[in-house]
């Protein structure tokens, strides 16, 4: 077959589908999303998105539990579009949520959990949270502090998580403990705790500088019992199910990554024609058009390299290296793309009448997601060093001289 | 479960086969060469001829068969000029596989049958060399600004002026000269001649040594009343400009393989002495202040490679891509630069000895970004087509 960039009709239709989405549903209202911090107004966008024809919340789900799945290339293309045209980054994160919480029911769950939760997510009409990172603990969860144990048929859950999305709404909570603290990583477990199950108690909201709507909760979990069947899974594999769909949520966020890029970049070429400073439009000068032209160009490497992650995951290839390379790409040109955009608009960019100074608090937080850019470039290290070996004699060389 | 989409990013297996050949030409016939060529400073006419045989045929690549060449897809010179370079580890090498490229297009476009007959086919035979002078003194990508004259007296051209980085023209059998015909015209009075050598009025005045692609040939050129048959005229009057340009998309997509090709050569050197180079007690290579930035290099080269490929599959469709090609080489640019400088990095004092040929990368690297029209000129390229379409209300 060879290379080919195009994309095929129902692609290009899809991509008009969650542009006009965008404009009509998120564009709107996230200032005010912004604003007032206001979660529920966020979760009634995340309702819309669950409607047909959309069925954003449905992608990693398979028909038979509600969902409506699609390839990744398909959703980093609608994934760009809600974040580009919606020019919030928290509306296109509340998608990549509902990819990533089914991971453990799909990899994991028993056909009753499967049928339980997965319509729910799928239809947008349940909020689960999160539960994995800890005060302490982060991308190396290995060193994970919450304990499970099996105490006359029920298990006793004790621990504190951060950055628990949406705990005080949720109605089902997934939570990763140990429940054999001898082994690391294969020592946790995944469990579904019901919302308002005694012992489970949100103590601290955390504002934060950006995807504001979003709630980064601190969860207190002290002596809190849930039946045994809510193990999901088999016991010790609670990683591989939350770790399981991380290769195809990363690879799809990378493309809200550059959406949101794409908008700040938009913004700033817009501003860059209409704003005169000595007789011309700031347009016609290169200190301001060439870092736009930069971002431009990096926003289509990115872009590339999401795709090109896609595309190995809809083919069934492992991408684990492919979709951090993407992500590790995208997070810098974010970084970038927003300051640029500020930069541009002067004074102006730093006011709420413009709307590039969200997209910069929004995508120096957003960046985090899904594990630190410093984390997809270890992955992106460790491949690469494994694929290179020194040439013959180099190392007798180095040593005879040391 | 999922429809699949359409296929991206996966080579033929003849293309598998194009790049493997090309890995064994450049292992095999430039790398063992390189560190000498760039000593002597002498134009390699081994690695030239060598370039001409099949099965490799690379001076052909932009040449059509009725005058001998073996003409490739774009997609493929590309993948060609990224193996040999990389394996090579030598932009010179990058740079002989643009000559058949870059040199011949006004002959190409405006030449007569006679002229093109005459011209190319000891170009794809590898036995003689063609020139372009175009830039001047004080006029390089603002071409229409060119002083060089041509007056046109009693049935032939007469040429004066002046031009520099004339490249390769002390071993040319031809050069393609630009100069106006309509001086009041700009670009439009630019028109180009095709100047046999020897010829008494065409100087060779001096040859300014350069840092880096040595080997090649960076030469100033003195055109005193070069004095040319009417025939000289490569096409019309005043569409000069616009033959020299016509194949610059082309040669600057399959330049960006060789950018790719040396920048990805710079980054195993590095890895590789980080693996295996010890400080306290341990490979460098553990620690990120050395791995991380290798990784940020590998990712950029798989970027700027995608980036060359989407502009080449255009160009192989027949669709405009003057500002995707001119992205691709812009962040080429910017790759090679980076990794060459990290790779001397890594290696720490070692890397600026001869011992280790980064250092030769280095330099190579920071003068080829130049080649074909500056960073800055490509950015003012894709700037143009980004500040176009949007409409301010």
């Amino acid at each position: 077959m060879g290379f080919s960039f195009d994309l095929t009709p129902e692609q290009e239709e899809l991509r008009r589908q969650a542009a006009e989405f965008a404009r009509r549903e998120i564009a709107p209202l996230a200032a005010e999303i912004d604003e007032k911090d206001d979660s529920q107004l966020l979760l009634s966008v995340g309702q819309k998105m669950a409607q047909p024809p959309y069925r954003y919340l449905g992608m990693h789900i398979p028909e038979e539990y509600g969902g409506h799945p699609r390839s990744l290339i398909d959703i980093c293309i609608i994934m760009e579009e809600i974040a580009a045209i919606g020019q919030s980054a928290i509306c296109a994160a509340s998608i990549e949520g509902a990819l990533l919480s089914p991971g453990p029911f799909i990899k994991g769950g028993s056909e009753e959990q499967k049928k339980k939760y997965l319509p729910l997510i799928a239809r947008g009409e349940e909020r689960i949270s999160f539960c994995l990172t800890e005060p302490g603990i982060g991308s190396d969860v290995a060193g994970l502090e919450t304990r499970a144990k099996l105490v006359d048929n029920t298990w006793v859950l004790n621990g504190r998580k951060r950055y628990a999305s949406f705990a005080h709404v949720a109605d089902y909570h997934v939570v990763f403990a140990k429940t054999d603290p001898e082994k690391g990583a294969r020592g946790i477990s995944a469990f579904v705790v019901p919302g308002g199950t005694p012992g489970f108690t949100v103590i601290e909201r955390i504002p934060c500088i950006g995807m504001r709507g979003h709630q980064d909760e601190e969860v207190l979990i002290e002596d809190c019992r849930i039946p045994k069947e809510n193990l999901i899974g088999e016991e010790g594999r609670g990683m591989r199910y939350a770790l399981g769909a991380l290769d195809e949520s990363r690879t799809t966020l990378t493309s809200g990554f550059i959406g949101l890029a794409r908008a700040a970049l938009e913004e700033g070429v817009r501003f860059s024609k209409a704003r005169k400073a000595f007789g011309q439009p700031i347009a016609e000068f290169q200190a301001i058009s060439f870092p736009l032209t930069e971002v431009a160009i990096e926003i289509e490497a990115a872009r590339l390299l999401a795709y090109k992650a896609a595309w190995l995951g809809d083919q069934g290839i492992r991408h684990t290296a492919e979709t951090a390379a993407a992500k590790a790409f995208a997070s810098q040109l974010l970084i970038k793309a927003t300051n640029v955009a500020v930069e541009v608009h002067g004074g102006f960019g730093g006011t709420k009448r413009f709307p590039v100074e969200r997209m910069l608090r929004d995508g120096r937080i957003w960046v985090f997601a899904q594990g630190a850019p410093n984390i997809q470039k270890l992955i992106v290290m460790r491949d690469l060093y494994k694929r290179l070996e020194p040439p013959p004699g180099l190392v007798e060389e180095l040593a005879a001289r040391a | 479960m999922f429809e699949l989409a359409p296929s991206f990013f996966e080579l033929t297996p003849e293309q598998e086969g194009t790049r493997r050949q090309a890995r064994e030409f450049g292992e095999r016939e430039v790398a063992p060469r390189a560190a000498e060529i760039d000593e002597q400073d002498v134009f390699p006419w081994d690695l030239w001829h060598k370039m001409a045989q099949p099965p490799y045929r690379y001076t052909g690549m932009f040449i059509p068969e009725e005058y001998e060449g073996w003409p490739r897809k774009i997609f493929d010179i590309c993948l060609i000029c990224e193996e040999v370079t990389a394996a090579g580890k030598l932009a010179l090498a990058g740079v002989l596989m643009e000559m058949p490229g870059v040199g011949p297009t006004a002959i190409l476009k405006g030449g007569n049958e006679e002229q093109k007959r005459k011209c190319l086919p000891p170009i794809v035979r590898g036995e003689g060399m063609g020139a372009f002078a175009l830039t001047e003194p004080g006029v390089g990508s603002d071409a229409a600004a060119i002083s060089t004259r041509a007056e046109y007296v009693n049935g032939k051209y007469v040429l004066n002026g002046r031009k520099r980085y004339t490249s390769f023209a002390s071993i040319a059998m031809w050069v393609v000269v630009y100069a106006k015909t309509g001086p009041t015209k700009g670009a439009r009075g630019i028109s180009a001649f095709l100047v046999e050598q020897p010829n008494q009025g065409f100087l060779i005045i001096d040859r300014v040594p350069c840092m880096g692609a040595r080997g090649h040939q960076d030469e100033e050129v003195l055109l005193q009343n070069c004095t040319l048959p009417k025939e000289s005229l490569l096409g019309e009057e005043g569409k000069g400009l616009k033959y020299a340009l016509a194949t610059l998309d082309e040669t600057r997509t399959t330049l960006c393989g060789g950018f790719i090709g040396l920048a990805r050569a710079a980054m195993e050197e590095g890895i590789n002495y980080a693996r295996e180079r010890v400080v306290f007690g341990r490979p460098i290579a553990q620690y990120q202040g050395v791995c991380f930035p290798l990784a940020e290099v590998a990712v950029e080269i798989e970027a700027a490679r995608l980036l060359m490929y989407k502009a080449a599959w255009l160009a192989d469709k027949g669709v405009r891509h003057t500002a995707e090609t001119a992205a691709a080489k812009v962040f080429a640019s910017q790759v090679l630069l980076k990794a060459t400088n990290l790779a001397v990095e890594v290696h720490g004092g070692f890397g600026c000895t001869k011992r280790y040929p980064i250092e030769r990368m280095f330099r190579d690297g920071r003068v080829w970004v130049f080649a074909q029209g500056t960073p800055n000129i490509q950015k003012l390229i894709v700037a143009r087509d980004l500040f176009k379409p949007i409409r301010i209300e």
